[in-house]
């Protein structure tokens, strides 16, 4: 059976010594990020990835993707032990989590959402085999104009699942895209927005355009409310769960895999959009709605179980389509094209060493974080008692010499000013970042294959609606965007009638 | 009592808008090509076009939407921040890689409302040791951790 060799195959390349020792320190250094507030996977990601330049493809997207979801976990930490989300995908446990914990529950709620979340990752990677060869397959048939019209939807997608108004996300991926163009156009060579200045002829650079934006805004935005001094830790109490707790949250972690699985493969999803639906289909289907809120297991082991399924799955754009579907993954390919892969369709078929060896890393090391996890609570709760006044400096300073790295170029530093000004204004603003980092990511690709659609067709726009996959393609996106924009504007009409 | 309020909208359509004004601006001074060949410019100016349009309807919603103000900007720590980044920027290629990191880090310690002068150049010192030792030995990267000037 294909598909059995093909996992020997990825596990053979996945055990190497090597690369355990890369997804071990990738699920260490996720944790670690994730327990801490204040930096997230996308700095990290960020921070991290000219270093990969050297490590050879696998082991690169091996540790990365350990820091992905390995972030999942030590955000479930912080959340249950202080009611601080460490990862905005851990927002959900804190409700219920924390509870548990104030209950003298911490132990067993730290357990379920260790278990929950390997059991989810695990379901996560056999959708991951599935689909993505599948996808793939049927991906195979695309040519320039489907391939655009597959990027307009999924940032369209993007658009549609990010917070806030449709329209503002709508505006910051045009803005993405036109940042990318900045630098010298691949086609005929000639500078675009350059100014004279040399540091701009390749183009923006995504590493200090990430932390800028996302890493060092984030802190400005920490800066105005610091964390207090973190509270005394209750009692973390027996670590292993009652007979009847492992009996009501394994339904729900099951219910949370499967919903996780799913969202986390459409873009703009992965593991916060998965959390927050787990929740709320939990206390819908549950007998004891009035539970939630205040300690319900099901409440922690759902969206425990969907976050981690849900940074499983999103992986499956990126991995057969190219498409990366949320900022991370954007990072990703940034990760590969360093390697010089470029990802696209062929990837599962013309590499597949690459393609399973990583999908066995995932469960490798996912099976790792159980086992790292529990024993390591505290470890992490030691290292949440380092005040933000001693924390904020190392972020900024990390930063600054790893940014500078990327190049030993000081220019890049002050993209990366200005772009967490900008991150951080723009946030003030009402307007999310990270629909213009995939536009940003995404753009000249969307660019390249625009021109060679319309040079394919003679200069005929209506290739993109002659093409049976493209058509359904943008109808699909732009039936996405009107369902979420047709509601807000019958609304404001309805306000002005009733004025 | 018409003090002109600035609501998130009408900042971020604004910006919007002028960002699309401005590459389109730039976008159309590049050869254009035709829709069968495309020149650089033609892509930049369909983008920039698209988000002028969405600035403007972003803005007018804003106009004529009530709202609430822009959010407070924390100026001073935003601003400590940057400076922070550009006295790294500035100090690297002169003085190395420990002086920058100890300059950026005393630096920061401004945008914290407790001072805590000792605990601070203690923090500022052992970073500055400890990117030293984690770039420029254990990562092998090609910065300078000292430089005398002249």
């Amino acid at each position: 059976m294909e598909a059995f060799s093909n996992l020997v195959l990825g596990f053979e390349a996945a055990a190497t010594l090597t690369n355990l020792g890369f997804c071990l320190a990738g699920v260490f250094l996720g944790t670690l990020i994730g327990v801490l507030p204040g930096i997230g996977p996308v700095t990290t990601i960020a921070l991290l990835l000219p270093l990969t330049y050297s490590l050879g493809p696998l082991p690169a997207l091996i540790m990365l993707a350990g820091i992905y979801y390995g972030a999942q976990y030590g955000g479930s930490t912080t959340a249950i032990l202080l009611n601080i989300p460490g990862e905005s995908s851990s927002v959900v446990t804190c409700i219920d989590g924390y509870q548990m914990a104030r209950k003298g529950r911490a132990g067993s709620a730290l357990t379920i959402a260790a278990f929950g979340s390997f059991v989810a990752g695990s379901v996560g990677i056999i959708v991951l085999s599935v689909f993505s060869s599948v996808l793939a397959q049927f991906a195979q048939e695309f040519r320039a104009a489907e391939y655009f019209s597959l990027l307009v939807f999924g940032l369209a997608a993007a658009v549609v699942l990010a917070h806030g108004s449709v329209l503002t996300a709508i505006g910051m991926v045009l803005f993405g895209i036109l940042l990318g163009m900045i630098g010298s156009d691949l086609q005929t060579g000639v500078m675009r927005y350059t100014f004279g200045i040399f540091d701009l002829y390749d183009g923006l650079d995504f590493v200090p355009v990430a932390i800028g934006a996302f890493g060092i805004a984030e802190l400005m935005r920490n800066l105005e409310n610091p964390p207090s001094e973190s509270q005394k830790i209750a009692n973390i109490g027996p670590l292993l769960p009652t007979r009847e707790e492992f009996r009501r949250s394994l339904p729900a972690i099951l219910r949370g895999s499967v919903i996780g699985s799913i969202l986390g493969i459409l873009p703009g999803g992965g593991a916060i959009l998965s959390s927050y639906a787990s929740y709320v289909a939990e206390k819908k289907i549950s007998p004891n709605p009035q539970e939630f809120g205040h300690g319900a297991i099901e409440g922690l082991a759902g969206p425990e179980a969907a976050n981690n399924a849900g940074a499983q799955t999103s992986f499956i754009p990126l991995l057969s389509l190219g498409l990366p579907s949320n900022p991370i993954m954007a990072l990703m390919v940034g990760a590969m094209m360093i390697q010089g892969i470029s990802p696209g369709t062929a990837i599962v078929d013309e590499q597949p060493a690459l393609f399973w060896g990583l999908v066995a890393s995932m469960w490798l090391g996912n099976l790792m974080l159980v086992v790292i996890n529990v024993p390591l609570v505290g470890l992490w709760v030691k290292l949440l008692q380092v005040p933000y006044r001693i924390m904020f400096p190392c972020i900024i300073v990390i930063c600054c010499v790893g940014t500078y790295s990327v190049a030993s170029s000081t220019t890049l530093l002050w993209i990366m000013a200005i772009f967490a000004i900008g991150g951080y204004l723009l946030g003030k603003m009402g307007a999310e970042l990270a629909p213009m980092l995939l536009g940003f990511m995404l753009g000249p690709l969307m660019e390249q294959n625009f021109r060679r659609a319309m040079a394919l067709s003679e200069g005929n726009p209506m290739t993109f609606f002659t093409s049976p996959i493209s058509c359904a393609l943008l109808l699909a996106a732009f039936g996405l965007i009107s369902l979420i924009l047709v509601p807000q504007i019958t609304r404001g009409r309805e306000k002005a009638f009733s004025e | 009592m018409t003090k002109a309020k600035i609501t998130p909208d009408i900042a971020c359509g604004g910006f919007l808008l002028l960002a699309g004004a401005f590459g389109g601006y730039f976008g159309a001074r590049l050869p254009l090509g035709t829709s069968s060949q495309m020149g650089p410019g033609y892509f930049p100016l369909l983008i920039s076009g698209a988000l002028a349009l969405v600035g403007i309807i972003i803005l007018a919603r804003g106009i004529l939407a009530a709202g609430p103000p822009v959010p407070r900007i924390a100026v001073s720590s935003t601003a400590i921040v940057v400076l922070s980044i550009a006295a790294f920027a500035l100090c690297i290629e002169r003085f190395g890689l420990a002086p920058a990191v100890f300059v950026s880090v005393v630096i920061s310690l401004f945008a914290m409302r407790e001072r805590r002068l000792v605990e601070g150049l203690i923090l500022a010192g052992a970073l500055a040791i400890a990117m030293v030792i984690l770039f420029v030995y254990l990562l092998n990267q090609p910065i300078e951790s000292f430089r005398w000037r002249g």
